[in-house]
């Protein structure tokens, strides 16, 4: 009823897929970039921050290309708030994020490991969702 | 040395241990609601603590390649202690008779709609009207809240809040397909007619305002009426008395004479066309003491036809989803809903003797609250 309602249930959605991105990409990161895994994690660790990732990244990808398609349920996995923050973000380079983002839902489906780019694509991404969730909080508690 | 994110871990450690020792001091004589409550609060901040711990102990914290991604989990869960803090805490350490009534009032309500989770905790401690707290469970009202009924239907709105959060895929995306549908026909339809650019522009510039976050106050608002039927068309009208303007919207509530259309509908649907009329009555009623004019373009930045859509489809889920619906249930089993209308009954009939009939009622409402009843057949 008040603005802080809608303003709660915002952060919500944006802390949510904030926190689900960036513990999969954290995963995939020490497994592919160190090379090793993580205090307490296993391989299973690793195979379900895949899937949770290709699924998260599969929404992300048709919501940066729906331009003229029609919408489909999958884009409301990612928040109309962290498109409009990744799109401002990248500008001029948004086909190319969104195709490098393309390549790795490819990877992810095959299985292949993941390269130092795709998680430089995907820390854009992280920042931008970390972003949108930060400043929904702070105008949930007023700070 | 000391990173700053180690820095930061260990005081997100101290926090947290802090406020697990003020929950575990303020259990003593709460009412069972508070104490789920403040049990689930406990295992909430128990588990960042030890997420911290653990994350404190990781050989590759200061690594450059992930050290952003820590900071940013860390943030996450830094926002979380300080809601609990500034919520749950602060509701658990007061327990005035106000929020134990709420509280107690909030979970019959949830009973008598077949709410499905825990019910949240309620608190008459907002600056703000009512508010949501998705994150803490908590719902805040006015101080005043505990003294009157004709406001209580807002509490189903914010009750519906939590619902249409959680309930994403069954009620939030089926509302979004609907206006992402409606807008790209118009766009479509605004292309092969060759409508100025500006029209255009209109036309993307209300797509956005309703798919960002109107669709959720009319969802939360058409929850609300299939859960709590005419009178929450009543307090809405109330509220929108207080608020002035009937035309005017902003980036997160749409226009309350809009608000009004989609609850009528609902209402439609329930086969409450009388009731629907009769708000609709009312509304023109306060529309002609209002100095507000309809501005340009608005039947287009809420169509009827798009919230008779919307509706239809929240009618639909919120019978998917199990809920019961205000006219479902069996005479006298509704001991809020019933209440409550009751009282939206003797306010029409006589608005200056309500006051005393408020009262007695409150105390009721009281004496029914603090006996255990049956589940709402």
């Amino acid at each position: 009823m008040s603005e802080l309602s809608i303003i709660a249930h915002d952060y919500a959605l944006n802390a949510e897929f904030a926190r689900k991105f960036n513990d999969a990409v954290l995963i995939l990161k020490r497994r592919y970039l160190l090379g090793r895994l993580g205090n307490g994690e296993t391989e299973e660790n690793v195979k379900q921050a895949r899937i949770d990732l290709k699924v998260l990244l599969g929404s992300l990808v048709a919501a940066l290309q729906d331009e003229g398609k029609p919408w489909t349920a999958d884009q409301a996995q990612v928040p109309a708030d962290v498109l409009e923050r990744l799109r401002k973000r990248v500008k001029g380079g948004l086909e190319e994020v969104a195709a490098e983002l393309r390549g790795m839902v490819d990877d992810l489906a095959k299985g292949a490991a993941l390269r130092e780019p795709a998680f430089r694509a995907l820390d854009i991404v992280c920042e931008a969702a970390d972003q949108t969730a930060s400043a929904a909080f702070r105008r949930l508690r007023r700070i | 040395m000391t990173s700053l994110l180690q820095t930061l871990l260990l005081d997100l450690k101290r926090r947290g241990n802090w406020i697990l020792g003020e929950l575990a001091a303020v259990e003593k004589g709460l009412p069972a609601d508070f104490n789920r409550h403040r049990r689930e609060a406990f295992q909430r901040v128990t588990r960042a603590v030890a997420w911290a711990e653990h994350t404190l102990r990781d050989p590759d914290l200061a690594d450059p390649k992930l050290e952003p991604n820590f900071f940013r989990d860390f943030k996450r869960i830094s926002e979380l202690i300080v809601s609990i803090e500034d919520t749950s805490l602060l509701i658990l350490k007061r327990c005035s008779p106000e929020d134990r009534f709420l509280t107690a009032l909030l979970e019959q309500i949830c009973r008598e709609v077949v709410y499905k989770d825990s019910p949240p905790l309620c608190g008459a401690l907002s600056f703000q009207y009512f508010q949501a707290l998705m994150e803490t469970d908590i719902i805040m009202t006015p101080q005043g809240q505990a003294s009157e009924l004709l406001a209580l239907p807002d509490l189903y709105h914010e009750l519906a809040h939590f619902v249409v959060f959680r309930e994403r895929p069954a009620l939030e995306v089926p509302v979004l397909a609907i206006i992402h549908k409606y807008f790209a026909d118009a766009v479509r339809k605004g292309r092969q007619q060759g409508l100025p650019q500006a029209t255009m522009d209109a036309i993307g510039k209300n797509s956005t305002l309703w798919t960002s976050l109107w669709h959720v106050e009319f969802a939360c608002d058409m929850v609300a009426t299939y859960w709590c039927g005419p009178a929450y068309g009543l307090a809405n009208l109330r509220l929108s008395a207080t608020r002035g303007d009937p035309y005017q919207d902003s980036g997160t509530h749409p226009a309350d004479d809009a608000r009004k259309t989609g609850i009528e509908c609902i209402l439609k649907l329930a086969g409450e066309g009388a009731a629907a009329n009769e708000t609709d009555r009312m509304w023109q009623d306060l529309k002609r003491l209002s100095p507000s004019v309809q501005p340009g373009g608005y039947a287009k930045r809420y169509p009827v036809q798009l919230l008779e859509q919307v509706a239809h489809c929240v009618y639909e889920e919120c019978a998917g989803l199990g809920f019961r619906r205000f006219s479902q249930h069996q005479s006298g089993s509704a001991i809020v809903g019933g209440a409550i209308a009751q009282a939206w009954e003797a306010f029409q009939r006589d608005a200056a003797a309500f006051g005393a009939y408020e009262c007695s009622a409150i105390q009721a409402l009281k004496s029914k609250l603090a006996t255990p009843s049956k589940p709402s057949p």
